[in-house]
């Protein structure tokens, strides 16, 4: 059973295919590991699947409905939730700000209840910073819920930026190298958040360039090069892989790669 | 809804303002005070989704010739012109940005600067509309048998509609629909993400300016009873941001009063020539950008303002700019 279905799917830019034709499954509840070299298309990959580059030829289906050439926000709405390479947040709002603004999609009250700030819409925002409140203490920083975005160390700023992430309720959920820039420990705190979101039933992928976090944390890892997919199983299947080593070290001249 | 003493407070010296101030002058400055403080509030919130609008006196002359022709024309009463002048320049924002966001906040700008130029060559040109020589011998409001006379009743008016706007402005911000605007003023892609439509919301804030733009210059026209074209210039879309910039652009509702306020007394007040107010406003602008980038308003948030000006001079110097 696919929960998110990629189906031959190719992106050109101008006569580079970033994306070649790849078809890749990701099935409910799997953290499934999205590794190659750089330009590997990793991240057009997540940009088509969020909506930001139409595909040039091919699908994406989410619970078999096609959601390519919808815009992000349409994509958003149907449970698709993503993280981006940058850390990017709204800078000038606080850490709480950030959550609540997250849960856009969230808000059962109306317009009109909105703009009369009436008792249905103040249950709204109770029930909303309630769950922020819930968000940051599950990731650990609800101690700097005041904070404003900006002036966090870019540990923190990384993990708030999967907090405004989970504030969208998303069933699966695209992480663009969440570990990058992250000391040990917060490597160790993101993996561990990362596994229990995952039992709390978010379907996860990830994009790591950190090959140890990646081969404990993936129960499954596909292997994407020039825009192809080259391999695609366990991860201690992938390390012996010969076609992943070539594509990571070269071919060794002249004689065979084992 | 905590801080109910102060606005009392201030709203009670607005209302009892005619009792003190008993030159008709000065009564004329607050009152296009008022009505410059409706322009550029409707410039900042376009602003707080990062969108320039560069037309803001094409949308303020839409709603003002459709009031005075409306009454003039039709003889329809002011009090329903004053609203439908609204939904005039919400309409016409409508139709015009519904296209222009399609392409973007440049495209946006693009197309409010040049609308702002032909709204003003089309009333100067076409006969209908008066011509360059203006729409004359516009009435002014009434109620019943009393008819607006002299400033008093034009200041309770506009202060009126700048507090409404206010008002209407203050509870769209903090409602969920002006946390979206925050969010895509922030970072639109990460909005989009969030679920947010970015256009849809980006038009809303372009209609629901304009439409307080609009019931502006429906007063503006039945308080000056003249409309000429070239007030509605360039140099007035100018203004308006200017406006905005300098209160600061940072504070969507007290910004943009506190800059129009600012710049029409500031004139008064130094007495400088007439020819020479742009080449001053020119220097001022400047110098706020360059020291206070924040606008006037941010001037309470920096304690630590001589070490900031000394920073800034400093880099500036050096030729590191912004």
């Amino acid at each position: 059973m696919t929960l998110l279905g990629v189906r031959n799917l190719s992106r050109l830019f101008g006569g580079v295919a970033a994306l070649g034709g790849l078809d890749l499954d990701v099935y409910p509840s799997e953290i499934l590991g999205l590794i190659g070299p750089n330009g590997a298309g990793k991240t057009t990959l997540f940009n088509v699947i969020s909506g930001f580059f139409a595909p040039t030829s091919g699908t994406v289906q989410m619970n078999g409905e096609t959601i390519s050439g919808l815009r992000p926000d349409q994509i958003a709405a149907r449970g698709i939730g993503r993280t981006f390479q940058q850390t990017v947040l709204f800078m000038k709002s606080t850490v709480l700000e950030n959550i609540i603004i997250g849960s856009h999609m969230d808000f059962s009250s109306g317009l009109l209840n909105q703009f009369l700030h009436d008792r249905r819409a103040r249950h709204d925002e109770g029930r909303i910073k309630e769950k922020a409140l819930e968000i940051l203490e599950f990731m650990g920083l609800i101690a700097l819920k005041e904070e404003l975005a900006q002036n966090l160390p870019h540990g923190h700023q990384r993990t708030l930026g999967m907090c405004v992430a989970l504030a969208a309720d998303p069933k699966v959920l695209l992480l663009d190298e969440p570990l990058t820039g992250m000391n040990q420990t917060e490597t160790t705190t993101t993996i561990g958040h990362i596994r229990q979101l995952r039992d709390r039933g978010i379907t996860i992928v990830i994009v790591e360039h950190n090959m140890k976090a990646v081969m404990s944390l993936c129960e499954r890892l596909v292997v994407l090069h020039y825009g192809q997919k080259i391999a695609e199983g366990k991860p201690e299947e992938i390390q012996d892989n010969p076609a992943v080593i070539e594509a990571y070290l070269g071919k060794r001249r002249g004689g065979d790669a084992a | 809804m905590r801080r109910k003493g102060p606005v009392v407070a201030v709203l009670i010296i607005l209302f009892l303002l005619p009792f003190f101030v008993t030159n008709n002058y000065v009564l004329h400055l607050i009152i296009m005070a008022c009505i410059y403080s409706v322009l550029a509030l409707g410039f900042s919130m376009m602003w707080k989704n990062r969108l320039i609008m560069a037309g803001q006196a094409g949308l303020w002359a839409v709603g003002a010739y459709t009031s005075a022709l409306l009454v003039t024309k039709l003889g329809l009463s002011f009090w329903l012109a004053l609203p439908a002048s609204g939904l005039a320049s919400g309409l016409f924002a409508l139709l015009i940005f519904s296209l222009a966001l399609r392409g973007g906040p440049l495209l946006f700008f693009g197309m409010s600067l040049v609308a702002g130029f032909i709204i003003m060559e089309v009333l100067g040109s076409v006969p209908f509309f008066g011509g360059w020589e203006g729409l004359l011998d516009i009435p002014g409001p009434a109620i019943g048998s009393f008819v607006f006379l002299g400033k008093i009743p034009f200041y309770y008016l506009a202060l009126v509609i700048l507090l409404v706007n206010v008002a209407v402005f203050s509870a769209l911000y903090t409602s969920r629909i002006g946390r979206a605007w925050t969010a895509i003023g922030s970072s639109p892609r990460l909005a989009e993400v969030q679920g947010i439509n970015v256009y849809r919301y980006r038009l809303a804030s372009s209609v629901i300016g304009c439409f307080f733009v609009g019931i502006a210059g429906s007063f503006y026209a039945h308080y000056q009873n003249l409309l000429m074209p070239n007030t509605f210039s360039f140099q007035c879309s100018i203004y308006v941001q200017m406006y905005a910039l300098i209160g600061g652009l940072g504070y969507y509702i007290a910004g943009p009063i506190l800059g129009a306020f600012v710049m029409v007394f500031l004139p008064e007040v130094l007495r400088a020539g007439q020819e020479f107010q742009p080449i001053f406003f020119g220097v001022l602008l400047i110098l706020i950008i360059v020291f206070l980038p924040g606008g006037l308003l941010s001037i309470g948030e920096r304690s630590r303002l001589p070490g900031f000006i000394i920073r800034r001079f400093r880099k500036t110097a050096e030729g590191g700019g912004r």
